[in-house]
């Protein structure tokens, strides 16, 4: 199950006789309910108001929170891609990398920037529907082994297709779109656009994972040939969770591309196809919002503690070796584990109170 | 077989065989099952039926040989178009979604034949009616109380209900039951048996089965499978009667290597399960005393 | 004329080092099913260890040696722990091989930096021989490493075919639970199957090193062509190993030679082209 839905099932064993009753266990039920109402709205609204405010400075910090939020974008529909459907893909990064060269040579081609985005969009979701034919062929490690292939074909054309990508020393980006007052040039209007983009990708990949598509996919990932016997045209719906997931990795290309004004091959490389999936699972694979969370910790590893550790790659290749082994839904899971512990306890306070109105 | 000229049977196999690399796990099966009927497929384990029922609901292509429903040629159709035209199919190794709680496993099932299983914006709990329906569909089947449970956590009886649930949630005209019965303790066989008798009358059952007592309370009419060949078919009394079947079941017994069985039927991995041995063919098969009483004959198998 | 057979020569050799490392891949997920991705990673670490057993003791053979031994045992010890502790779930084994080759690169570029190394061969094999025919003047290492390649493929052959563990070995590839019900001791084979996987590449990451060089993302490009050749061959397919590299190993080097805009692309051509027609790889049983 996705850690997600382990939560939310019914699995709590039974609370037995309960906690004594008294005034603190009833002060205890009181707060630990409320925060079970409360947490999630106020925790959203506490990590909004911190995002705006981090993203107002115009130093070190809202560059990293920057970043935090265009990799958010890759790894959350990398993880609508994997954690729902199954199908974990290890070249995510390259289709980043088309988003981001789309729009870098189109305005080299003397393409005005808007059109420029919608070009790069338009040669990821072009070469998305193309490659899904032949990626969704496959399932398992053959799907992941195909799409480690994919980005590397397209990393490879990056690299040595000079005359269209100008090879390894990429290529700059100096103008932004803008729409009237709305300038992206203006770094402060960039990185709030960048983080309303990462709310709306959020909110709809959110919506997706709820809708009867997004249990469609469960149902790929755990029993695919019975949902076909069930009527359903798995491979389509496989198609089609490729394309939206590509899609979005185009998406964060451009919003690369806008932060970084320059894309090289670097932004392709295997590295950061295995970053990618790193941040999914590290984060909690199935959970979406789980990869978010990844994406922050893997920015600090590699923008924070690359300044006090030289081997901070170790550490987190090891990090993802220990989630792996130790706890799969990765940090969202274990923060669906607490919640989980907190409704046991409530459940074992619960019955204590009403042993004592019984009496 | 007594269906009236003008209604096309329910389901007809038409010489249907399946090779597997020199292996023939179905040979030249051909049945016609007609609408409305209990049927039943027997045999001895390794006999193909599993296969067959492959066949018949499209995991597995035919090596020759077509399949209609309804009179309608399904030989060239995937799976998910099968189940559109209404043929609905249970599994010996159950595929429920385990990972799922019981309400999203009925729900992904009531979704399968509407458009709405592609919908992508609105919550799918929030489809009130499919939420209801499958909420009717357990309570009918005494999985009322299950529903947010995770299928993981059913009892193997309950896994059991799901499974047939869940193909019965289609609303289908034809319905392949694998072994329903199959591992059940004797109270829990009492219950499927109950869940398949309360199965509409219009609702064409193919069963295949081991255990006697669900055959008998559920079945008419039957075909006998053995080594992938059609052996007899017939209404019950006739089969339970047929000197054949009874030495398949009581005389060959000890001729039979079950290990050389094994690997005659089994397929090659990847491709479908090979049956499950399940609990051996009880002795007392032939509801009937045989007519005469004679010495079974030895080495009536292979 | 004469430069087309050096560059068919030079496909092979590169066929044959793709070969030594895609082997091992193939025979570890056909017996275990587990997806090694750090397998590219052992290859360039082995590549390293040569390189500093060469350098320090300018005999080849002892950096050969010493290459494929380490990452021998590596292999076992990574058998022994992480992979028995996962227990056979393979995604799990995918991701968290995936997390080992940062671990291992990152390792590799703290002893021995970033800038590209590579092997100079001394004697003999530094040299180079005309051959016969075409009255080419080819590199002595490269046709050691052919003929190399091939000893090793044949002795896998006979190997695999010849001997009861080679039985053993293609028996559990088609059928894991039959092999263990035979009462054969599974997990043993596991662990030789993985040790000599490691073994291999390590080996080949030498050999490799002479003519690829050692160099930071080899691991990458390695793993890389051992995965287009499992795709081609057929996961778990010794045979498909051989045929796959003979057609990455050709293709990739005629590419370079011809077309460098896209040769790493062309690699592509073969894999969608199987991928589309038969799926499972043209020598491929094992079905995932």
């Amino acid at each position: 199950m996705t850690a997600d839905e382990k939560a939310g099932a019914v699995a709590v064993s039974p609370p037995g006789p309960g906690l004594p009753a008294g005034r603190g266990a009833r002060l205890a039920l009181t707060a630990l309910r409320g925060s079970r109402r409360f947490t999630a709205p106020v925790a959203a609204v506490a990590v909004g108001v911190v995002l705006v405010l981090l993203l107002q400075g115009n130093g070190f910090t809202s560059t990293l929170v920057v970043d935090m939020l265009v990799y958010a974008i890759a790894a959350m529909s990398l993880d609508f891609l994997g954690g729902y459907a199954g199908l974990i893909s290890l070249g995510q990064a390259g289709f980043l990398g088309v988003g981001a060269y789309g729009v870098a040579i189109a305005e080299v081609h003397f393409f005005s920037p808007w059109a420029a985005v919608g070009i790069g969009l338009g040669a990821v979701l072009a070469l998305g529907l193309a490659l899904g034919i032949v990626a969704v062929r496959t399932k398992g490690v053959s799907f992941v082994i195909i799409t480690l292939a994919i980005g590397q074909v397209l990393w490879g054309l990056a690299f040595q297709w000079v005359g269209l990508s100008e090879g390894d020393n990429g290529i700059p980006l100096t103008i932004l779109p803008a729409l009237g007052p709305f300038d992206l040039n203006d770094p402060l209007t960039l990185r709030m656009t960048v983080l309303v983009v990462f709310a709306v990708v959020a909110l709809l990949l959110v919506t997706f994972v709820h809708s009867p598509f997004g249990l469609s996919l469960r149902g790929v990932r755990s029993n695919e040939t019975r949902l076909a016997a069930l009527g359903y045209r798995t491979g389509l719906h496989r198609y089609l969770a490729w394309v939206i997931a590509v899609f979005f990795a185009g998406v964060a290309g451009v919003l690369y591309i806008f932060v970084n004004q320059l894309i090289s091959p670097a932004a392709m490389a295997f590295s950061q196809d295995g970053l990618l999936v790193i941040m999914v699972v590290l984060g909690g694979l199935g959970s979406i919002w789980g990869p978010a969370l990844g994406a922050v910790v893997i920015v600090l590893f590699q923008q924070e503690l690359s300044i006090y550790l030289s081997r901070w790659q170790t550490l987190m290749g090891l990090t993802m070796i220990a989630v792996v082994l130790f706890s799969p839904g990765g940090l969202w899971g274990l923060v669906r584990a607490a919640g989980r512990r907190r409704d046991a306890l409530i459940a074992r306070l619960e019955a204590g109170q009403a042993r004592r109105g019984a009496s | 077989m007594t269906a009236p000229a003008t209604e096309p049977p329910a389901l007809v196999a038409d010489h249907l065989s399946r090779r597997f690399r020199g292996l023939t796990a179905v040979a030249d099966v051909s049945l016609q099952v007609a609408p409305g009927a209990r049927f039943g497929i027997i045999g001895p384990n390794g006999a193909g039926k599993t296969t067959l029922f492959n066949l018949l609901s499209g995991e597995l292509r035919p090596t020759t040989g077509s399949v209609a429903l309804f009179g309608r040629d399904i030989t060239a159709l995937p799976t998910y178009r099968r189940a559109a035209l209404g043929l609905g199919r249970t599994f010996q190794i159950t595929r429920i979604f385990s990972d799922l709680t019981v309400l999203e496993n009925l729900t992904l099932a009531l979704h399968g034949l509407s458009r709405t299983k592609l919908s992508l914006l609105r919550p799918w709990r929030s489809y009130r009616g499919m939420t209801a329906e499958a909420a009717t569909l357990a309570a009918s089947f005494g999985l009322a109380q299950r529903l947010a449970a995770p299928a993981s956590d059913l009892s193997h009886g309950e896994v059991r209900e799901l499974e047939v649930l869940l193909a019965l949630a289609l609303k289908p005209k034809v319905l392949l039951l694998d072994e329903p019965a199959a591992g059940l303790s004797p109270a829990e066989r009492v219950d499927i048996q109950a869940l398949l008798t309360s199965l509409p009358a219009e609702l064409t059952l193919v069963m295949i089965e081991h255990d006697i007592d669900v055959l008998r309370g559920v079945v008419d009419s039957a075909a006998v499978l053995h080594l992938g060949s059609l052996v007899v078919q017939g209404p019950m009394r006739d089969i339970q009667n047929d000197e054949r079947v009874r030495e398949l079941y009581l005389g060959g017994a000890g001729a039979r290597t079950p290990g050389i069985l094994a690997l005659e039927d089994s397929p090659p991995p990847g491709t479908s399960p090979p049956e499950e041995a399940g609990p051996p063919p009880e002795a007392g098969t032939p509801a009937d005393p045989p007519p005469e009483a004679g010495p079974p004959e030895g080495g009536g198998g292979p | 004329m004469q430069q087309f057979v050096a560059q068919t020569l030079n496909g092979l050799t590169l066929a044959g080092i793709i070969f030594l490392v895609s082997s091992g891949f193939t025979l570890v997920f056909g017996v275990m099913r587990v997806t090694n991705l750090s397998h590219g990673a052992v290859y360039l670490l082995g590549g390293y260890i040569g390189y500093s057993v060469i350098t320090a003791t300018h005999n080849f053979f002892y950096g050969l040696v010493a290459g494929a031994l380490a990452m021998g045992v590596f292999g076992l010890l990574l058998e022994r722990t992480l992979i028995t502790w996962l227990g056979g779930r393979e995604m799990s084994e995918l991701l968290a091989t995936l997390g080992l080759i940062y671990v291992i690169d990152d390792i590799s570029l703290a002893i021995w930096g970033g800038s590209p190394l590579t092997i100079n061969l001394p004697g003999l094999l530094g040299r180079s021989t005309t051959l016969p025919i075409s009255g080419i003047v080819y590199p002595n290492d490269r046709i050691f490493i052919l003929g190399v390649s091939v000893v090793i493929a044949v002795g896998l052959y006979y190997l695999l075919r010849r001997t009861r563990v080679g039985a053993i070995v293609r028996a559990g590839v088609d059928d894991r639970e039959m092999v263990s019900a035979l009462g054969i001791n599974v997990r043993l084979v596991f662990t030789l199957v993985f040790t000599l996987g490691a073994l291999l590449a390590g080996f080949a990451g030498v050999l490799g090193g002479t003519v690829l060089g050692v160099y930071t993302g080899g691991d990458g490009d390695i793993l890389l062509f051992a995965l287009a050749v499992v795709i081609i061959g057929g996961l778990g397919s010794f045979e498909g190993a051989i045929v796959g590299s003979l057609i990455i190993g050709l293709i990739q080097n005629y590419g370079t030679a011809y077309f460098p805009a896209v040769a790493y692309s062309i690699l592509f051509i073969p894999v969608i082209v199987i991928l589309l027609v038969k799926p499972e790889g043209l020598l491929g049983k094992v079905t995932r």
